[in-house]
């Protein structure tokens, strides 16, 4: 367990030479927190502007075992992103799209670089990273990357390591490595555990121009398990989500079960994009709507889809509003603030049925409890290779 | 405390468009930073008053939550104590002395310093 610590004067002073540091109190206040309702404690905050400044700030950060916490754009919905009596290194200024080859579609970007920010850019050459979370808007790519994030999409597109061609990034002892092929996932999906990426090449894509839809309504979960596996082989398939009656009553559908399914083709009925975006825009609606009305908790947990129907049937008996994106078995059911013991309850029944606790939130601090022991030891092991002082997010995940 | 500001669950969705945040990349600098520190009671004026409260955040906020007029109201707390910034301080100065922001100017003449919030 990580223990409380403080900075002394001189180890202020050397961490003010590399690049802008503050330890005052309200950004000290401020990076104690990400979108999760974990509050932890930043020792300081640092924003390097370049990966030379990163090797600086990790070697002294190693030297005196200073924890530190990385971040991007301080999304995390786990506590991963928030100073944890760590010093947080803000990547975000780390923001610039660095190459782009139109002709291999591939880009190199660092870490700061906002999704949409890149997508803005890319729409201009009919390209796309097609990775998109629901926090496209805020989320930066070295988090994308050290969460594995996934998004709507992911049936079609999958992961973000699906896209990752290398990386860079600085290990604690203050050496660079470039990460590729089967060494890219020590790094993508760890939580910022064994290293800082510092710039990122990327696969694109280029855009889909057809899609279409089907908005259909089922009374019971099993017709939805059977439409799923019904449907589920046709590659032009680029989304399955789904939405519970309890979540459709509270964003005002009629209390059913839903699904959207979209096509990269023209086989879906609703092929006007007014209509699509309309559809699209109840789904994403979920979200918010259900903040909105105090079901804040969100959970990510992945189950397999021959074990759906049974977990479906526990959402409806606890009536858990739930939405997500069902085609790959992750789904968002969310919970009250008061319902920490549901939460574990559910948690509890992820575990019986073979699922996973997070598809693609990540573990941060606020699963650590119900990561299994197969897990840990597979992080302490490159624990030892990458961090042997456990500087990197120490108390986190493990 | 504002009631609506317990609303606030820091999901982020206001970062994307804050100009303010856009420029400095300073999460303190931005809407979910300043819901931090009005959450927590700390009025920090720097953090306060560079907020250009054109409203941006407000129409991504999941939770409808208006922050322009939480930070409003904040500003007037700390005028209240008077730990507001200086050049707001000024700018106030300025107006009740010379009714203009900008302090004794000539007609035509560009002002050498501009006092806004």
């Amino acid at each position: 367990m990580n223990n409380e610590k403080n900075l002394n004067e001189k180890t202020i002073q050397e961490l003010k030479k590399i690049c802008k540091f503050s330890n005052n109190k309200k950004d000290c206040l401020v990076y104690s927190f990400d979108a999760s309702e974990f509050k932890g404690k930043a020792l300081g905050v640092a924003w390097p502007e370049n990966p030379e400044q990163v090797k600086k700030l990790l070697k002294i950060c190693n030297k005196y075992r200073i924890p530190i916490t990385p971040r991007g754009g301080g999304t995390s919905l786990t506590g991963g992103s928030a100073g944890f009596n760590s010093i947080v290194i803000d990547l975000s200024k780390m923001n610039k799209i660095i190459s782009l080859n139109k002709e291999k579609k591939v880009v190199i970007v660092e870490p700061g670089v906002v999704l949409d920010n890149l997508n803005s850019l890319l729409k201009k050459f009919d390209l796309i990273f097609p990775v998109i979370p629901a926090s496209h808007k805020t989320c930066e790519i070295g988090g994308m990357i050290s969460t594995n994030a996934a998004g709507e999409r992911a049936i079609k597109y999958g992961k973000t390591i699906d896209w990752i061609k290398s990386l860079e990034v600085y290990l604690p002892n203050g050496k660079k490595i470039k990460a590729k092929n089967n060494k890219i996932k020590d790094f993508a999906g760890k939580e910022g555990l064994n290293g800082i990426i510092t710039k990122a090449e990327l696969r694109l894509k280029e855009k889909t121009r057809t899609r279409s839809l089907n908005f259909l309504k089922f009374e019971k979960n099993e017709e939805i398990i059977k439409k799923i596996k019904e449907i589920i082989k046709n590659k032009n398939i680029s989304a399955i989500e789904f939405i519970n009656p309890y979540c459709a009553e509270l964003i005002n559908l009629e209390a059913k079960n839903y699904l959207i399914i979209e096509y990269e083709s023209k086989e879906g009925e609703i092929k006007s994009k007014k209509k699509i975006e309309k559809i699209w825009k109840i789904r994403e609606s979920c979200g918010p709507v259900l903040t909105q009305k105090g079901w804040i908790i969100m959970e990510d947990p992945k189950i397999p889809l021959k074990k759906m129907n049974n977990f479906l049937n526990f959402l409806e008996k606890n009536k858990i509003p739930c939405f997500g994106h069902i085609g790959i078995g992750i789904l968002h059911p969310r919970f009250q603030l008061n319902q920490k013991e549901l939460v574990k309850k559910m948690f509890k029944k992820v575990k019986k049925l073979g699922g996973e606790i997070s598809g693609e939130h990540g573990i941060g601090i606020t699963k650590k409890e119900f990561l299994n022991k197969k897990m840990i030891e597979n992080f302490k092991k490159m624990k030892k290779i990458y961090d042997p002082y456990n500087i990197l997010n120490e108390g986190k995940v493990i | 405390m504002s009631k609506d500001i317990k609303k606030c669950v820091l999901c982020g969705m206001c970062k994307g468009v804050c100009p303010v945040l856009k420029i400095l990349l300073e999460e303190t600098q931005g809407p979910r930073g300043r819901a931090i520190l009005i959450k927590n009671n700390f009025l920090e004026k720097e953090a306060i008053y560079n907020c250009t409260l054109c409203k941006a955040c407000e129409f991504s906020c999941p939770a409808k939550i208006n922050l322009s007029e939480i930070i409003i109201k904040a500003r007037e707390e700390l005028v209240k104590k008077g730990n507001e910034t200086k050049a707001n301080k000024k700018m106030i100065e300025n107006i009740r002395k010379y009714g203009n922001p900008y302090g004794k100017i000539k007609k035509g003449e560009i002002p050498k310093e501009l006092y806004c919030c």
